[in-house]
């Protein structure tokens, strides 16, 4: 798929300065992030999606949770929240509820979201709350020192499977589409724009939006897997990601070695949690 | 003859790798080591110290202050430069510029160019540190190709290029025998304490520091034959720890106070289906997720109160790895024999702490089993498993071995483990399960008294947990100061004994508790229990360890 040329011209790179500084808390960086970490791009594609956007700042909150990827909301002159470990979702259900006008982003890693955190995940997809949860999912926990989690590819060497996992792991975007999510792609850190626009595209969708994205821990998950540096884990996306859109969610499996899908896998419609409840009032007041 | 030694720098830099290599080489000189790892919560840039106090007599606490510093970059220099003890030293790179007295080591370059791996700079200083020690090269060179294996040429050359740069410093580190003494941490005493008490079982989920447990674990699964599960969360593994326990296994989990919070209700659980577990907490700042690497001692009245009903719990505080080793092999021992939940509380200092401890004494890990057997339930005409007994204790059957069924029942239940709304059956099942507080009571081993002898008139210092060496070194040091004082230190904190209290309170002339929390729950829990109160609390909560001068300087205030 040919790369949609950018209407806007391509803001100026200098060293020192971020190009979506204007987003960034400065008195907050440098951040903790290792050299090669997935974690940088994956904040810069939120921030180019909402400069994209054009929306009021105020309209936008972001909730994380624990761990490398929790870290997020801090670096960000948005009102966040960093919660406790795994409950970034029903933190943010509360926050929409009581404030529907509000975009709420849930912006998390792999062991928050869908070990401690899943079952907030998969309810909050079936009720098809209005919020998007973006995923970094680089395959372990980071912060803690590199642990098993429940995206680790079987054979994964991590500090707790110190022989090799032998547990199957998730297929995220089959989880989130079953659970009931409306929008659900997955993009890795190498394919910035396409992140950038499946990012915009999960925002301005009604619903529960979901967007995985593939990304590198050289620290923790690659060099305990001779992955390589951050940049060899790039160039292992660029051959193995295999874009697919509306591809079967079954078929999005990930094994290490192998061709593995990305793209958008679902995008639809149907009425959305705060839909289905002010139907209920309108019905019992006999509306 | 003591000396400390500092090595500072960012996540990333390999300060623990330096600093375990270099503890670990003292250790093998015949030294008495202390280690005391301070970090922030992040993987790379930040501040990682290693604090290494070196004697030739015992050492069990961290001192502020270092004779001399390895410091890795600018930032580290000027944090901890104004650490360091009058005439103190400073070993870091030549493109820095300390203020103090310093060994200035082209690392940097000579990594670069001579190496070709610019990480090996903090492995040159190492060298040039070893020899301003005045060490053997010999033992930190072996230490290096056990650890680094085919890559450890590359790090013998860069400490070669450090040490050939140094000049040897004034101090004559005297060479002891290392034979008949452990060099552990925390997290190893507790680990090795589960193995041998044949833990078989362990499921928990990451959570600084108590998964430093379950890492140690994994590592021994295969070899011990122990099943480590990381569990999508705490709530499921301590459910399936009383799953296995239930089964037979010897079951425990590992998690810090966030953890704990999560598995309450799996503890009540365990107090009502009297299924042992082993619950391992290493405590660290809170509230909610507070300081994740930082040390407290904040868990205490959590423990001891967790769980909703009134159940029977044993928890110990363990005051050194070796005694963490005994400890938990005892949490296992009495939860077994009580079918009651053991908590195993320590900390973030103690779990990363190394100590010089004597040997551990395997006679002394007592492990028997008391299940019954086959044999024996095949003898009991009709199995109750929870038969109302004197002691509350009823026999436990494992399931599967007979045709007789052992039913627990998380509702109340009445001997045979069956549902019940009979409400005098509950109130006989209530008086059985606390009836098993009093012999844990009788298990209890007493509180420490140092100097030992007796409290007449004395200032009393009451303290329990990894807080012991510190406090026992205050104490010398007020002694030292013309003072009259002594330590009253308890490692089995629940249930709490009572007749030393009452004595020492009567004796003394003040009591003092001294806690790594702000609102002393120790004396809070003595009061509770004696209606003892101490003068006053000495709190520490900024997240650092105590060290003895601290102590002395609060205390003396
Ligand atoms: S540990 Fe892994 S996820 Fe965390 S910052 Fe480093 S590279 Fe990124």
């Amino acid at each position: 798929m040919p790369v949609k040329p950018k209407e806007k011209p391509a803001p100026e790179l200098t060293p020192a300065r971020h190009p979506m500084e204007k987003f960034l808390r400065t008195d907050r960086i440098p951040h903790i992030w290792c050299a090669g970490c997935g974690l940088g791009t994956a904040v810069s594609c939120l921030l180019f999606a909402l400069d994209e956007l054009a929306w009021d700042l105020d309209s936008v909150a972001v909730v994380s949770g624990i761990g490398c990827t929790g870290r997020v909301a801090g670096y960000l002159k948005l009102d966040s929240y960093h919660t406790t470990h795994g409950r970034a979702i029903p933190f943010a259900t509360g926050l929409k509820l009581a404030k529907p006008d509000l975009k709420v982003v849930v912006f998390s890693g792999d062991g928050d979201l869908f070990a401690i955190g899943g079952n907030h995940f998969i309810h909050a997809a079936r009720r098809n709350l209005d919020m998007t949860v973006i995923c970094v999912n680089n395959f372990n926990y980071g912060m803690t020192g590199g642990q098993v989690g429940p995206t680790t590819p079987i054979e994964g060497r991590t500090t707790t499977t110190p022989f090799g996992n032998f547990e199957h792991p998730f297929n995220l975007v089959y989880l989130a589409a079953s659970a009931g999510a409306t929008y659900v792609a997955r993009w890795t850190t190498l394919h910035a724009r396409r992140l950038q626009h499946a990012i915009v595209e999960a925002l301005t969708r009604k619903g529960f939006t979901f967007v995985e994205v593939i990304s590198p821990c050289p620290t923790n998950y690659g060099r305990r897997n001779k992955l390589g540096e951050g940049l060899d884990e790039m160039r292992y996306y660029a051959e193995h990601a295999v874009i697919r859109h509306g591809a079967d969610p079954k078929e999005a499996e990930i094994v290490p070695g192998e061709d593995f899908l990305i793209g958008k896998f679902v995008d639809t419609e149907k009425p959305t949690y705060l839909e289905m409840y002010q139907a209920k009032v309108a019905q019992l007041r006999g509306g | 003859m003591e000396l400390v030694v500092r090595i500072a720098g960012a996540a990333g830099q390999g300060v623990q790798t330096l600093g375990e290599l270099l503890s670990r080489a003292l250790f093998r000189h015949g030294l008495f080591v202390h280690t005391e790892m301070s970090y922030h919560s992040r993987i790379r840039g930040g501040e990682n110290a290693y604090t290494i106090r070196v004697s030739d007599s015992p050492v069990l606490a961290t001192k502020e202050k270092a004779h001399v510093l390895l410091a890795l970059n600018d930032e580290m220099l000027a944090r901890y430069g104004s650490l360091l003890v009058d005439g103190g030293a400073v070993i870091c790179d030549a493109s820095l510029s300390p203020s103090a007295r310093a060994v200035r080591v082209p690392a940097r370059e000579l990594a670069a160019r001579e190496l070709k791996l610019p990480i090996a700079a903090g492995m040159v200083l190492l060298g040039a540190l070893a020899r301003f020690l005045g060490m053997e090269m010999g033992v930190l060179r072996d230490l290096v190709r056990e650890r680094f294996g085919d890559r450890a040429e590359l790090n013998l050359r860069a400490l070669e290029l450090g040490a050939e740069r140094a000049p040897a410093g004034p101090w004559g580190l005297p060479r002891g025998d290392p034979e008949g003494r452990h060099f552990l941490n925390g997290a190893q005493g507790v680990g090795l304490g589960a193995l041998a008490a044949g833990c078989r079982f362990l499921a928990s989920y990451p959570m600084t520091p108590g998964t430093a447990v379950m890492v140690y674990l994994a590592a021994k699964s295969l070899e011990h034959g122990v099943v480590v599960e990381q569990a999508e969360d705490e709530i499921a593994a301590i459910n399936m720890a009383l799953g296995a326990s239930y089964a037979g296994a010897r079951a425990m989990v590992t998690t810090s106070g966030g953890g704990f919070a999560l598995m309450v209700e799996g503890l009540s659980l365990s107090g009502m289906i009297e299924t042992p577990v082993v619950i391992h907490i290493g405590q660290r700042p809170a509230p909610a997720t507070g300081l994740p690497t930082r040390t407290a001692q904040e868990d205490l009245l959590f423990a001891v109160h967790a769980g909703h009903g009134e159940f029977p719990r044993y928890i110990c505080a363990p005051r050194d790895p070796r005694d963490a080793f005994y400890l938990t092999v005892k949490a296992f021992q009495l939860a077994e024999k009580y079918q009651v939940p053991a908590i195993v509380l320590t900390d973030q200092y103690l779990i990363d702490s190394h100590f010089t401890v004597p040997e551990i004494d395997l006679s002394r890990a007592e492990v028997s089993d008391f299940r019954l057997s086959p044999e024996e339930l095949a003898r009991i005409p009709e199995y109750r498993r929870f038969a109302i007994t004197p002691s509350g204790v009823s026999p436990r059957a494992i399931p599967g071995v007979s045709e007789k069924l052992v039913l627990v029942d998380s509702d109340e239940h009445d001997e045979h483990g069956r549902i019940t709304e009979d409400l005098g059956i509950r109130g006989r099942m209530v008086e059985k399960r606390l009836r098993k507080m009093r012999g844990l009571e009788a298990e209890v081993s007493p509180p420490l008294v140092y100097p030992e002898g007796g409290l007449r008139g004395k200032t009393v210092l009451l303290g329990w947990g990894s807080s012991f060496g510190a406090l026992k070194e205050a104490v010398d040091l007020l002694n030292g100061a013309g003072g009259d004082y002594a330590l009253l230190h308890f490692s089995e904190v629940w249930p709490l004994r009572t007749a030393e209290l009452a004595r020492a309170f009567a004796e003394a002339r003040e009591v003092i508790a001294v806690e790594g929390n702000a609102t002393g729950q120790f004396a809070r829990l003595v009061s509770q229990v004696t209606g003892l109160r101490a003068s006053r609390t000495v709190g520490k909560y900024d997240g650092r360890p105590f060290t003895p001068e601290w102590i002395a300087e609060e205390v003396s205030r």
